[in-house]
């Protein structure tokens, strides 16, 4: 049981980057991006490719990540500058990035349309064979530690990154482009940054899915963009209460665990395997409805306690006293 | 004026419609009527004249066997040979060879044999819920007609030779349900729980239950190419802990037996694929050699997806067959491909 528990939580780890990287469109920029099925694919192709082309396997998932920019920037632009909506621009990259993958894996085999390429050949190069030599421990101790390491410097990486100017202004795109624009920030620049870092992420997920798993396959993406998006509600549902951005990054890691884990955890159990779809499906229902419950179950307490109303006495007249601030800042703007 | 563009305007749409309507009932009236031999028989129940076919509830009997004698006899996984029919039981189309008017040699005819698969009586008693003698863990990539064949199959002659020893056997069947994602996470459950050996159904899987272990065997079934998949060293000496039965049809035969339906050596065959599908190229590959050295003159037509077939058909109306490896997008358009063919 513990064994299932920590390859779960592995697994999630990598799940979490991709996660991370799904955040960024779908939560901060608000843009339902579908980039995401091809480019974990791509990710993994590019990794693939290049560890058959005996490049350093660590290298390999940099370029993996530089290639998923270079496809998030892809569906920017359409957005941006052929003004396709969102959800039809993220689609037209993914399905052509269906293509380009089966490119990218040819390019290792020499021969056309290969479309799954195996790493077990070359399972001492990946990622995860060279840090389990490195510490001496077994397949999956040295995958969590590498896993830990990589979720951790994601993440701090990030907070940077979203404490920068840049970084703010891709935040405020999200929240309101119209004030952004109005502030003389080109939200079209960072709607294209921040597609890029969000694929960039996907692909690295993907990057270090094949070096686990040992193979890349065309159809691996299908269904990455439930885990992603299942990911971020349950981290979100259960750290409800941080207002810190760096909390927020480390609760979607722990959703992507959490997620993984528990369907290690129904396979674990024996469950009709036919039930499977079923029960992912259940998981996210719930996740999803948790904040719902929460709010009914507080609701139906008839008496709040005195310290809740008076959190929400001091709560309104901080409001009364910023909006009256917001007036006056608008006046003296005038 | 605005009346005047509007009259142009329907005037356009007319004379646009006629060119349209002329054209589709030029491409429906004609029909290619070109006799097809498909790489397996379900495709070819629908758009073939007749093929060598694999049976995949044999290939499952067939890896029963093996993971049976890995288990009960102590077998050496990396010096097993990975297994495949070398001679797939002759099935003929006569429906479909008549809609094109094709007339099916008696040769060929006398060669046909009843229903081919092997007759395993499941023993259910050699098959515990749980604490049989040993564990085998069953990872099914998606549910599929012919993996669930070959995972019936293997179940059923297990039980058989479980039997037969006297042993019980508990299996854990799992089915990734088409997401990749699971296919590590099943492989790693079934590596927690020590089990005794790991049945894989399709390439992928096997990968990844390659992947998650070095020390439990594994048997592969429904892999067409295992070397390429980087499963075992070569055909004959896996070398690891994984061997199996793969599922490659006997190229050579199906395109032999193109020249025998048409009873002559001089020939034009149109070999039509997917060219995204790796197991399609590699069977294309195959049948490209064996032409060569047959001296069957081909031409090769790849397409991206089924909206390609008119266009496919075009491009082959003057070759004598067509041959169509098995290959997933067109094995799913096999009745497209069929109406295509006889102009319906």
């Amino acid at each position: 049981m513990l064994d299932t528990l920590l390859a779960g939580i592995c697994q999630g780890l990598i799940w979490a980057v991709l996660a991370l990287g799904v955040y960024i469109s779908f939560r901060i920029l608000n843009f339902a991006d579908l980039t995401c099925e091809g480019c974990i694919t791509l990710g993994a192709s590019v990794s693939a490719m290049l560890i058959w082309k005996e490049v350093n396997p660590f290298l390999s998932v940099l370029l993996a990540f530089l290639a998923g920019c270079a496809a998030g920037a892809i569906t920017g632009l359409l957005n941006t500058r052929l003004k396709i909506p969102p959800i039809l621009a993220g689609i037209l990259t993914m399905i052509s990035l269906y293509s380009i993958n089966i490119h990218i894996m040819s390019l290792a085999t020499g021969s056309g349309g290969t479309a799954n390429l195996s790493l077990l050949t070359f399972r001492s190069n990946t990622a995860y064979a060279q840090v389990s030599s490195l510490l001496g421990l077994g397949r999956v101790n040295s995958a969590l530690m590498f896993g830990v390491v990589v979720a951790l410097a994601v993440s701090g990486i990030l907070y940077w990154f979203f404490g920068t100017e840049l970084g703010y202004a891709i935040r405020a795109t999200g929240a309101n482009a119209s004030m952004c624009r109005a502030q003389g920030i080109n939200t079209d620049l960072t709607k294209l940054c921040g597609l890029a870092l969000s694929n960039g992420l996907i692909a690295t997920s993907g990057a270090l899915l094949c070096q686990y798993q040992n193979y890349s396959d065309v159809n691996m993406g299908v269904g990455s963009i439930i885990i992603g998006l299942a990911s971020i509600i349950i981290g979100e549902t259960l750290f409800f209460g941080f207002r810190n951005f760096y909390m927020k990054l480390v609760g979607i890691i722990v959703g992507a665990v959490i997620y993984r884990v528990v369907v290690a955890v129904v396979i674990y159990s024996g469950m009709p395997s036919t039930d499977l779809k079923i029960m992912t499906a259940g998981i996210v229902t719930i996740a999803l409805a948790l904040p719902v419950i929460r709010k009914s179950a507080a609701s139906s307490r008839l008496l709040l306690t005195f310290k809740n109303r008076q959190n929400n006495r001091k709560a309104r007249r901080q409001k009364k006293k910023q909006a009256r601030g917001a007036v006056e800042g608008g006046r003296r703007n005038v | 004026m605005k009346s005047k563009s509007s009259v142009v305007r329907v005037l356009l749409c007319i004379l646009a419609g006629t060119v349209l309507f002329g054209l589709t009932s030029c491409g429906s009236g004609a029909g290619y009527n070109i006799p097809i031999v498909c790489g397996e028989t379900n495709m070819n129940d629908i758009c073939g004249i007749a093929t060598y076919g694999v049976n995949y509830y044999n290939l499952g009997v067939r890896a029963g066997d093996m993971a049976a004698d890995i288990l009960l006899e102590g077998a050496d996984v990396s010096k097993m040979p990975v297994w495949f029919d070398p001679s797939p039981a002759l099935t003929v189309n006569t429906s479909v060879a008549d809609e094109i008017g094709f007339k099916i040699p008696e040769s060929v005819l006398a060669k046909v044999t009843g229903d081919s698969t092997l007759e395993v009586t499941r023993v259910d008693s050699a098959i515990v819920s749980s604490g049989g003698n040993f564990t085998v863990g069953i990872l099914q990539l998606v549910q599929h007609v012919a993996l669930d064949d070959s995972n019936r199959g293997f179940q059923d002659q297990l039980s058989v030779r479980m039997a037969a020893a006297g042993k019980t056997v508990t299996i854990l069947d799992e089915n990734a349900a088409g997401e990749q994602a699971n296919n590590i996470t099943i492989a790693e459950t079934f590596v927690s729980k020590k089990v005794d050996l790991i049945y894989t159904i399709a390439t992928s899987s096997s990968q990844a239950a390659a992947a998650a272990t070095e020390e439990i065997p594994v048997v592969f079934c429904a892999v067409t190419d295992p070397v390429d998949a980087g499963l075992v060293a070569s055909m004959d000496n896996p070398g690891g802990n994984v061997t199996g039965v793969s599922d490659i049809n006997p190229v050579a035969d199906q395109i032999d037996l193109i020249a025998e339906l048409l009873g002559k050596e001089d020939i034009t065959i149109g070999l039509l694929y997917t060219s995204a599908e790796t197991n399609s190229e590699f069977q294309i590959r195959l049948a490209k050699q064996h032409c060569e050295a047959k001296g069957y003159t081909y031409v090769v037509k790849g397409i991206n997806d089924l909206n390609d077939i008119q266009n496919a058909f075009i491009a082959l109306k003057d070759v004598d067959a067509i041959y169509i490896p098995t290959d997933n997008v067109l094995a799913s358009g096999a009745a497209t491909v069929h109406s295509v063919n006889i102009g319906g």
